[in-house]
């Protein structure tokens, strides 16, 4: 007997590839990692001595023109190549952790870890690990960069891939197996194919997140670098050190002008021509992006496609790989598995054991307890300005999202502004608020919050917008048929039907937060450094003095906290409203 | 009720082209005891024949038919093809799926192609094969669509053409028809019968996987019935009627309405309990918990108002029942099945018909209706009973989940049981015996007494 009734499964589309909801992966795994993680970098790093002391820093003073144009396209191009990294690196783990167990039992915690890490932290670890291993320090520099933003996109893609993997349709699977595709085959005419929609998907957002990384890599003033890189980040960075409005205004212009070539050369066109690979039409079918168009049309470009798609099939019909064989059922699997998950618990709990004692002594070594309290209250205080954040940003964007996300014609276009919003690197705007600080003798707080809200309201927008686009229309129109007005009107019809959407939106937002503070809470202008009481400043102060152990300390404490929040607040919540709001019977 | 069952059609030396031997399919438990999906089946599909395997949703012929087709391997039992055994998909042999399972990221000739080029076939040749087949089935001129262009019954097409492009000696049809509308269906089977006897198609035989009883009727030279819970080979019937084959021709008739009576025979109420036991009786299982099918309240008050009204007055035929009412077989003999099991109705070959306490029910106002049902599920589902006396006997009357669903998995599949649990749920809330929360996953009784 079908079902009648439409279920209404509550799964944010846009935001489904910017979370994961892997916390099964469980508390204890992720610690573990996140220990193992923290020691291993100290075994690495608490040898190595920074003797450069920040004065010494060299700050660029081309303000050119001509070196601003070349900024641009370095940024741009980093970009280019951490996306191009990325796709790989998120492919292959994702495709290996449906294949392997162990894979999988390495990569679901990994993605939780990577949630909460703050990836200007990570940075300069990469960057200490690079210049111990390469003697040319611009080279480093650079590789350093480019990793960290390839980290910061492709644990985002590789969640995308992997989940969408999960739900390769089953019948597709077998009509391979049928068909008998080998291994080799199966992934170029299955397995990629199915997941490229949500690679694409993703691949917009998360570079979202990623030029915030690139710009500040490019222009951090941090023990281990002795200069900076050329790019919109450095530039901004060195007109602000110089104190030349003009140029910091030319730097936020510029960034403008690379995220829109970026949208309408890459992602839009890439998003269009991706639909092709949904099994579903989507409904709101807009025409084309222009240069879709304009590509389809260019000869150039079809000849370049065409070849390509021809090398591609070729490459994809080789028969590498084993001739599939059948799914076992066999009976002997069962008694083998319990035998395996027994070793596997073995293994995991002594490592979780060891790597838990290791981590005790070192805590217990190398910091005081006034350190850890230092940390601890600078801590709760960027966690409460986290959440007046998010709290002023809901009240500022809810109603406004709720209003345009009913007007559709609009909505598409303030979406489409949303997403410049949340891709907009805010630390290109912070030497504007620390010369408003530094000239009008305001207290910076204030202008740390505005801050960090610029850089946030993206996500709280864009989610509300995106639960009005999915609302069923048939419900607000009950709710007009039966006059439901005011309060009522929000409080039962608007707000549990924006609500799962909203929650997804503000938990990436706190996820972002935490990041974001590193830059925010100290903020430069003019060679004077605003600073507030925060675990962000702190950070950023270790990094600046080349504290490593500081940097450890406050980058640990911070993923504690934003993983903690995860599992404790958002995760929580973001279950209990998927399951109250879900319209559908399949409960028990 | 297994019987060993190479039929011969006057082909007695020839080595059948597949053949199961014992299959069994067990599915995989923590407890001691695996249940049993299908239990020792045997079957062989001939040189030039179209073999149907008929039975309800559940019973494990699409199962079964994985099997045959290599993607599962059996936990028991061999399949041979043309005598020799073998695991893993067949180069000879090609299925089409309920679903269709088209590539959407694939045009129709690509999709076609996509099974040769797996294979050895390239070049000029491939281009061909995909024109010649695409043609055969009637989707010249669609080479370069999109799946998703094209109707429910064209995509169906196209699976079928990327079967036959691999000119399978076997063509293994998995409900074929059953996610497309009447019409639909109806013009690809005449489609295909036509084909299949004008002998243009590259195949040897057909393995027809169906639950709609006309449809076998319709297409196959032999039925092989299947029963349900765990599957095994009931009846097979050989079908001698010559292709086209009218469906108001009396002999039709007749045949459908015997498959009917065959299939309501020992009326098997879902039970997997009962394969632990006998394969022959249906007793109950020692819990006497049984599975329940997703029927609703709704659906079995509107069958039982639909069979005391005028024209059937409490005794209806199902063949007929089913196209009045506009019910597959998949949905009329699970409601049939649990007006019997709840005593309000029975089925008796190929009939239905009302009870005493069936007709109390229709006659009698919504508040006596509740107390009838209350009354019947009680005495007559032992899982109402056990969460009632539960619920009893405890001081704060409620009761979780968790505990009847674990009882229910120690004799069916957790989503079996799952699905009886929902059933129940519906079954008591309509009769007021307890509620469900689902916040809390526990079963409560509305206080009104305190006994």
């Amino acid at each position: 007997m079908k079902r009648e009734r439409p279920d209404f499964t509550i799964k944010p589309p846009f935001f489904s590839a910017l979370r994961g909801d892997n916390a099964r992966g469980g508390i204890g795994l992720v610690l573990l990692i996140c220990l193992t993680g923290f020691l291993a970098a100290m075994g690495v790093f608490s040898g190595t001595v920074i003797a450069q002391s920040p004065s010494l820093y060299k700050t660029p003073d081309d303000l050119s023109s001509l070196n601003l144009l070349a900024s641009t396209f370095c940024t741009a191009a980093r970009m280019g190549a951490a996306l191009c990294c990325a796709i790989v690196v998120a492919l292959a783990s994702a495709v290996a952790a449906t294949k392997n167990q162990y894979a999988r039992l390495l990569l679901e915690p990994t993605l939780e870890v990577c949630q909460s890490v703050p990836v200007l932290g990570l940075f300069f670890f990469i960057l200490l690990a690079f210049q111990a291993s390469m003697a040319h320090h611009g080279l480093s520099l650079e590789m350093a960069t480019v990793m960290t933003a390839t980290v910061c996109v492709a644990w985002r893609l590789a969640g995308a891939v992997y989940r969408a993997l999960r739900y390769l349709p089953a019948d597709l699977d077998e009509a391979a197996l049928s068909l008998r595709l080998t291994s080799w085959q199966r992934l170029w005419s299955l397995e990629l194919p199915y997941v490229l929609p949500a690679l694409v998907s993703s691949l917009r957002v998360s570079s979202a997140a990623t030029w915030l990384v690139i710009t500040f890599c490019e222009g951090a003033r941090i023990a281990p670098s002795h200069g900076m890189l050329t790019g919109l980040g450095a530039f901004a960075s060195a007109a602000a050190f110089h104190g030349n409005i003009w140029e910091a205004v030319c730097a936020v212009l510029a960034m403008g002008l690379v995220l829109l070539a970026y949208d309408h050369i890459l992602f839009r066109p890439a998003t269009a021509w991706a639909q092709r690979f949904e099994s579903v039409p989507i409904p709101e079918n807009i025409s084309d992006p222009f240069f879709l168009r304009w590509y389809r049309r260019s000869s150039i470009i079809n000849l370049l496609t065409s070849s390509l798609r021809k090398v591609l099939r070729q490459l994809g019909r080789l028969p590498i790989g084993a001739k599939p064989s059948s799914v076992s059922g066999g009976k002997s699997r069962l008694e083998s598995n319990v035998r395996r998950g027994l070793v596997k618990g073995i293994f995991f709990w002594s490592v979780c054991v060891v790597g838990a004692a290791l981590a005790l002594l070192f805590c217990l070594q190398t910091y005081s307890v006034a350190q850890y309290q230092d940390v601890l209250l600078r801590g709760l205080a960027t966690t409460a300005r986290t959440l007046i954040i998010l709290i002023v940003s809901s009240l500022i964007w809810v109603p406004i999202g709720v209003y345009v996300g009913q007007r559709r014609s609009i909505a598409y276009k303030v979406a489409r502004f949303a997403y410049y919003a949340m891709a907009f690197p805010a630390n290109l705007l912070f030497p504007f608020f620390a010369l408003a600080t530094v000239s009008h003798h305001e207290p910076s707080d204030i202008w740390v919050i505005v801050g960090l809200l610029i850089s946030v309201q993206g996500f709280i927008l864009v989610s509300v917008i995106d639960g009005m686009k999915y609302f069923p229309p048939t419900l607000l129109e009950v709710g007009r048929n039966f006059h439901v007005r005011g309060v009522l009107l929000w409080r039962k019809v608007l707000a549990p039907g924006i609500l799962p959407y909203y929650v997804v939106g503000l938990s990436t937002a706190s996820a972002t937060i935490w990041n974001v503070t590193i830059v925010a809470e100290s903020m430069e202008w003019g060679g004077q450094t605003t600073q507030v009481y925060g675990l962000g400043a702190y950070i950023a102060q270790a990094m600046r003095t080349g504290s490593v152990h500081q940097v450890a300390l406050g980058c640990v404490c911070m993923t504690i906290m934003a993983m903690m929040s995860n599992l404790l607040i958002w995760h929580p919540t973001m279950r209990y409203v998927q399951r109250t709001l879900k319209i559908s019977d399949k409960a028990l | 009720m297994s019987r060993s069952l190479p039929v011969s059609l006057g082909l007695t030396d020839t080595v059948p082209l597949l053949e199961s031997r014992h299959i069994g399919q067990a599915y995989q438990k923590e407890s001691s005891v695996d249940l049993l999906v299908l239990d020792d089946v045997n079957l062989s599909i001939q040189e030039n024949e179209i073999v149907g395997l008929l039975g309800r949703s559940g019973s494990g012929k699409s199962t079964l038919l994985r099997i045959l087709a290599g993607l599962v391997t059996p936990t028991s039992g061999q399949v041979l093809w043309k005598g020799k055994p073998f695991t893993g998909p067949l180069a000879d042999v090609a299925m089409v799926f309920q679903s269709f399972a088209l590539f959407p990221w694939m045009t129709v000739d690509e999709n076609v192609g996509l099974g040769l080029e797996a294979g050895t076939l390239r070049g000029v040749e491939l281009e061909q094969r995909v024109e010649e087949t695409i043609e055969l089935v009637g989707l010249g001129g669609y080479e370069n669509a999109w799946p998703k262009e094209l109707s429910n019954g064209m995509q169906q097409r196209v699976g079928l053409a990327r079967a036959l492009a691999i000119k399978p000696s076997l063509l293994l049809m998995d409900e074929p028809f059953s996610a497309l509308d009447v019409l639909t269906a109806e013009n690809l089977r005449t489609d295909l019968i036509e084909l299949w006897s004008d002998k243009r198609l590259p195949i040897q035989s057909i393995l027809l996987v169906t639950h709609n009883i006309e449809e076998a009727v319709l297409m196959c030279d032999r039925i092989v019935i299947f029963s349900s819970n765990p599957g095994r080979v009931a009846h097979v019937l050989e079908v001698p009627f010559a292709h086209p084959r009218n469906r108001e021709n009396p002999e039709f008739r007749q045949l459908v309405d015997h498959i009917y009576a065959l299939m309501t025979q020992r009326a098997p109420i879902v039970s997997e309990a009962d394969l632990a036991v006998s394969p022959k009786i249906s007793t109950p299982s020692t819990s006497g918990l049984s599975a329940l099918p997703p029927v609703s309240i709704t659906m079995m008050i509107g069958m039982m108002e639909a069979l005391t009204a005028s024209p059937l007055n409490g005794r209806a035929d199902l063949p007929m029942l089913a196209e009045k009412l506009q019910l597959e077989l998949d949905d009329l003999f699970p409601l049939g099945e649990s007006l019997e099991l709840l005593g309000l109705a029975e089925l008796e070959d190929g009939d239905i018909f009302l009870t005493h306490e069936g007709l109390h029910f229709v006659l009698s106002d919504l508040e006596e209706r509740k107390a009838i049902m209350g009354h019947a599920l009680i005495h007559n589902v032992p899982l109402v009973k056990m969460i009632q006396s539960a619920l009893d006997e405890k001081a704060n009357h409620s009761a979780s989940a968790s505990r009847f669903r674990k009882s229910l998995e120690v004799c069916m599949s957790p989503d079996y049981a799952k699905q009886t649990l929902q059933t129940v749920i519906g079954w008591a809330r309509f009769a007021e015996l307890f509620d469900f929360d689902e916040e809390t996953s526990r079963f409560y009784l509305e206080d009104d007494d305190d006994s």
